[in-house]
């Protein structure tokens, strides 16, 4: 047989992605920082315990997300203030939060055939990620590329979907948020104007479940706009397709739209 | 910037179990696909380092300064050193790799590949786990760091206290040996 390219022997590598089992878990379990506070002893008594609590972690960082990708109808007061999103009345909303995470399992040439479109990539991404995988949401007929980053709440996520004559993928954003707009130079040569947002909606009730003890990921929740998230948000459209980009970036003094921007003009 | 290991400039952060226990929630799958990389045995065996390296940590968590990037380079260079101390107790040599039992369910699902293609990749993951064990220490880490776990080779660089390039040009170099040395006959 012949030896795989170096191209291949990558790929092989970036696919191998082991999750360690129970045996860790009944290790961590005793171990000294883990028995040394109720809440850890409470925390540490079952492996399922340990798995659901940092299922909920993940929640909480992944839930930023879901209200952008996915919020469902809002029944308050919002008014549309630009192409791309509506301004809530209030700073707080109830949502219902019902899948933890989602999944990056394709390839982006197999996104590409479930979506029937050709994907946009960028050729530019911040320094520190790498390409995860993509999805493809039946629903909203997105393709979704996600790009990893070992640093927590450190995320960068790029959606793509085409608009309908009927658009429904407005996104809530919080009553005081600013809405920027802001002028992309994709490589096609032509000139988009797009809109950028800072800020993000938070889950504090996830938190208060862990207090609790009492996780219901299927729970009701409320979020509340921070404008302080160290997340933002570009949106915009071209060619048919609605495309957007958030990243997170805990570390950054402060965020900026250019940054974003130079992600969306790298797209081809 | 990802990861550093940082001068003690700042107090430690990793004092107390609650903080110590959110690092490990953290950092714990991380940690386990890195060893789980660089070590040539069971599953239960990367595990069991993974475990090792939280404890040793926790052991000197009184020294150790800096923030959480730099908490994780601290863990992963713990845990190069459990795992380079294991191999050099068990005296392992390339012949008698086993493979962990669990690499096939580790390996990434491709939906809509052919099963055939998906023997094809299970079949070369696994020669390739096995050459990835004649390779040097610090050439197995490169790539598990620059592949497994996703870091730009600056990031290396800084971890591992070498150069830049001199990491570009050891990955380009170790993934030609690889291919040369990849078995003609491995299906």
């Amino acid at each position: 047989m012949q030896s795989p390219s170096e191209a291949e022997i990558i790929s092989l590598l970036e696919n191998v992605r082991p999750q360690p089992g129970a045996h860790l878990r009944t290790r961590v379990a005793n171990a000294a920082w883990a028995r040394s506070t109720p809440e850890q002893r409470r925390l540490s008594r079952t492996g399922g315990e340990v798995l659901r609590r940092t299922a909920f972690v993940t929640l909480a960082v992944i839930g930023v997300l879901i209200l952008f990708f996915a919020i469902p109808p809002f029944n308050g007061v919002a008014r549309r203030v630009a192409d791309f999103f509506y301004h809530t009345d209030q700073n707080t909303i109830p949502i219902a939060v019902q899948s933890p995470s989602r999944e990056f399992l394709l390839t982006t040439a197999e996104a590409a055939t479930q979506a029937g479109y050709a994907i946009q990539q960028p050729d530019w991404v911040p320094e520190g990620f790498l390409f995860n995988g993509a999805a493809y949401d039946a629903d909203r007929q997105a393709v979704l590329l996600d790009f990893h980053s070992p640093i927590p709440g450190k995320f960068l996520r790029l959606s793509q979907n085409p608009t309908a004559e009927n658009r429904l993928d407005i996104s809530n954003i919080g009553p005081g948020a600013d809405v920027k707009t802001v002028t992309i130079h994709p490589p096609t040569g032509e000139t988009v104007s797009g809109e950028y947002v800072a800020g993000a909606w938070r889950i504090p009730s996830v938190f208060d479940h862990l207090q609790t003890g009492q996780p219901d990921i299927t729970a009701t929740m409320q979020a509340n706009w921070d404008p302080e998230a160290k997340i933002h948000m570009l949106r915009w459209e071209t060619g048919g397709f609605l495309y957007e980009i958030i990243h997170a970036d805990p570390n950054l003094d402060s965020l900026s739209a250019e940054l974003l921007v130079k992600i969306a003009e790298s797209m081809k | 910037m990802f990861p550093r290991w940082q001068k003690p400039s700042s107090k430690p952060s990793y004092e107390t179990p609650q903080a110590f226990s959110q690092l490990y929630e953290r950092a714990h799958l991380l940690v386990f696909r890195f060893i789980y990389g660089l070590h040539n045995g069971p599953s239960e065996e990367a595990e069991d380092l993974t475990a090792e390296t939280f404890t040793r940590a926790w052991n000197a968590r009184h020294n150790f300064f800096g923030n959480e990037s730099a908490a994780v380079g601290w863990l992963l260079k713990i845990a190069r050193n459990l795992v380079i101390d294991t191999h050099r107790r068990k005296q392992v040599r390339p012949q008698e790799i086993s493979l962990p039992a669990d690499l096939d369910e580790s390996i990434l699902a491709t939906p809509g590949v052919s099963p055939e293609t998906q023997a094809l990749r299970r079949e070369q993951t696994r020669t390739l786990w096995q050459l990835l064990h004649t390779l040097s220490d610090q050439q197995r880490e490169m790539l598990v760091l620059r592949y497994m776990l996703g870091w730009q080779v600056q990031e290396i660089g800084r971890h591992l206290n070498i150069p830049e390039n001199t990491v570009s040009q050891n990955i380009r170099r170790v993934l030609a040996r690889l291919r040369e040395r990849w078995p003609e006959e491995s299906l």
